[in-house]
């Protein structure tokens, strides 16, 4: 009953982007002009397209047939490069997977041993300095901290390529641009949720039967801990889609992010409005997972919504 | 622990030690950006459009520059020092109308929706929910594809972000403010809802508001100067922190202080901001 609502809301999003990305679309004009580029094709041609996309008749009937070739992928030409808009996307895809996924390995390995530390010597020297890094690591703008390792990889050093993909070293810096940055974030999240846990009355009595710290803390304290994560999912992989825009620009890294930004600088709105599906679906997905992982994990949320 | 110790005879005074030192280097740095940026049109800099050619790529003081150009030359010979402290400028400006813009239109929405409730309170709810779940940059990459890109759309995308933090909070307090004693008196004393609002329940709410300006205010710079370097905010002949650094981008190789100057101003900015923020949210947490 639940999961059902849930995708029913999820469905529901879904649409009013799609209808938001309509709007928008015919709000700059043409969308068949937006599609095809009309320097390219003849009066006929585009007439042609609008009756083979059904882009004639009353503003509604034209908003159905748009949805209907969105279900069927169909969102024409990019101007760009001339090739269907949705496989001109879906083939950078692979890239960006390979960067959010390190850079994600990157800021747990870094993220949850720094906030565990943090919490469990909470107002202590070692806490105070990893608060003081986060607040610097947040602070610091990722195409600064990008380009601060091209001057000392690349410029100075000579080890590591500045621009490109395709072998290990041009991962590094990408990867520690984005790991770093999101771990800056994710300590301080790892942090308060461990202190939450450590005055959870199991991990006292825990205590009390004489148990090692490092069983109390394995035992008790991380499950706990985990719930309050799972939820900032969401967020996250939201600040990573954000932040590799800027990041692949500045590598010239061949994924979504620098998709978006080559788009938008050369205006090709038929390769724009695959991208801000993609985006949104996959915010509306993990938005999904989490709250039904969150209900599987705390059984008490799940028996609070039925009721 | 000394602030707490020391009581009534020292308390009114201003005593430098009861603040901790990152407070106070970072509201020095913020203090000295704002003079700068104030006293900019009497101060005796080389105009930032002005093209040297003899000093071009000339690098800063201490890495073998001259005191004429202290923080070096780009590829024309422009003074990077005054191509700065015009960049800081703009960044310093737009921030500062976008977090003012955002302020007001989330505050009035937020109160707005805790008066009337009800569907209208419903509809803001979801809209705040739905900016909230969409990266903004996203957002607002979209807007600059579709509306094209001029100066006016990009101080409205930047006043457009984070009004829904604001409205959240000031929805929240509206709220709970409608409970109090003094609201109550007095609506029962026949006093206008707008005057309640205006004259009383906005400056119980405003030291809130404040503090969340102080957040929102480094996040609008990164927004401003993410776009701007990415070459889609402010374009030339303007220059803001974002698009210095975007321009000094091409020079690593030949002079790499380019790009340093402007990114270090743009981190010691936002950083100083959030210094001073986190200090302040927890002394306004503490009273």
């Amino acid at each position: 009953m639940m999961l059902l609502s849930r995708l029913l809301r999820a469905a529901i999003s879904l649409l009013v982007i799609v209808t938001l990305v309509f709007v928008a679309l015919r709000a700059t004009g043409d969308p068949i002009l937006a599609m095809f580029n009309p320097d390219d094709y003849t009066k006929e041609a585009l007439d042609a397209f609008r009756r083979q996309y059904g882009y004639t008749g009353t503003i509604f009937e034209q908003y159905l047939s748009y949805i209907a070739n969105v279900v069927q992928g169909h969102f024409g030409v990019s101007s760009m490069s001339s090739r269907d808009a949705l496989s001109v996307v879906l083939e950078r895809v692979p890239a960006t997977l390979q960067l959010v996924g390190w850079s994600a390995l990157i800021m747990f390995s870094v993220g949850i041993p720094l906030g565990s530390i943090a919490a469990l010597n909470a107002g202590g020297r070692l806490d105070r300095l990893v608060m003081a890094g986060s607040t610097a690591g947040f602070a610091l703008p990722n195409f600064v901290l990008g380009l601060a390792l091209i001057l000392l990889f690349s410029v100075f050093l000579h080890w590591l390529p500045s621009n490109g993909s395709g072998t290990w070293q041009h991962l590094v810096m990408p990867v520690l641009t984005i790991g770093l940055a999101k771990a800056a974030i994710f300590t301080r999240f790892v942090r308060s949720a461990v202190l939450d846990a450590l005055k959870l009355s199991c991990v006292t009595s825990a205590r009390a039967r004489g148990l090692e710290e490092s069983q109390i803390f394995v035992r008790h304290v991380i499950p706990n801990a985990m719930l309050p994560l799972v939820t900032i999912a969401p967020l996250l992989v939201g600040a990573m889609v954000s932040a590799g825009s800027v990041v692949e620009s500045v590598f010239g890294w061949p994924g979504i992010g620098r998709l978006i930004v080559d788009s938008v600088a050369q205006r090709d709105l038929a390769v724009l409005q695959v991208i801000i599906m993609l985006v949104a679906a996959l915010m509306i997905l993990t938005n999904l997972i989490v709250d039904l992982a969150y209900s599987r994990l705390d059984p008490r949320t799940a028996l609070a919504r039925s009721h | 622990m000394s602030a707490v110790v020391s009581t009534t005879a020292t308390k009114k005074r201003f005593d430098l030690s009861r603040y901790p030192v990152a407070v106070l280097v970072s509201a020095l740095w913020l203090v000295s950006c704002l003079s700068l940026v104030i006293l900019l049109p009497i101060l005796p800099l080389p105009k930032e459009t002005a093209i040297d050619l003899v000093a071009r790529l000339s690098p800063p003081v201490g890495f073998g520059g001259e005191w004429n150009h202290w923080l070096g030359t780009d590829d024309l010979g422009r003074d990077i020092f005054s191509r700065l402290a015009a960049s800081l400028r703009t960044s310093l400006v737009l921030a500062l109308g976008a977090t003012v813009i955002s302020a007001i239109i989330g505050t009035t929405i937020g109160i707005l929706a805790a008066h009337f409730g009800g569907w209208v309170d419903q509809l803001v709810v979801a809209a705040v929910d739905a900016q909230a779940s969409v990266p903004f940059i996203i957002i607002s990459l979209t807007l600059t594809a579709f509306f094209g890109n001029n100066l006016f759309l990009f101080i409205f995308i930047l006043g457009l972000f984070g009004w829904e933090r604001f409205a959240r909070l000031s929805r929240a307090m509206t709220m709970a403010s409608r409970g109090h004693g003094y609201v109550l008196a007095m609506n029962t004393l026949g006093f206008s809802w707008r005057r309640i609002y205006l004259r009383h329940v906005l400056p119980n709410i405003a030291s809130t508001l404040l503090v969340t300006a102080t957040i929102n205010f480094p996040e609008v710079i990164l927004l401003e100067t993410s776009l701007s370097f990415l070459g889609l905010g402010i374009q030339p002949p303007m220059s803001s922190l974002g698009n210095m650094l975007g321009f000094g981008r091409s020079y690593l190789l030949t002079g790499w202080w380019i790009a340093a100057v402007p990114g270090l101003a743009i981190f010691l900015c936002t950083l100083s901001v959030s210094i001073v923020g986190d200090w302040a949210r927890g002394v306004i947490g503490r009273t």
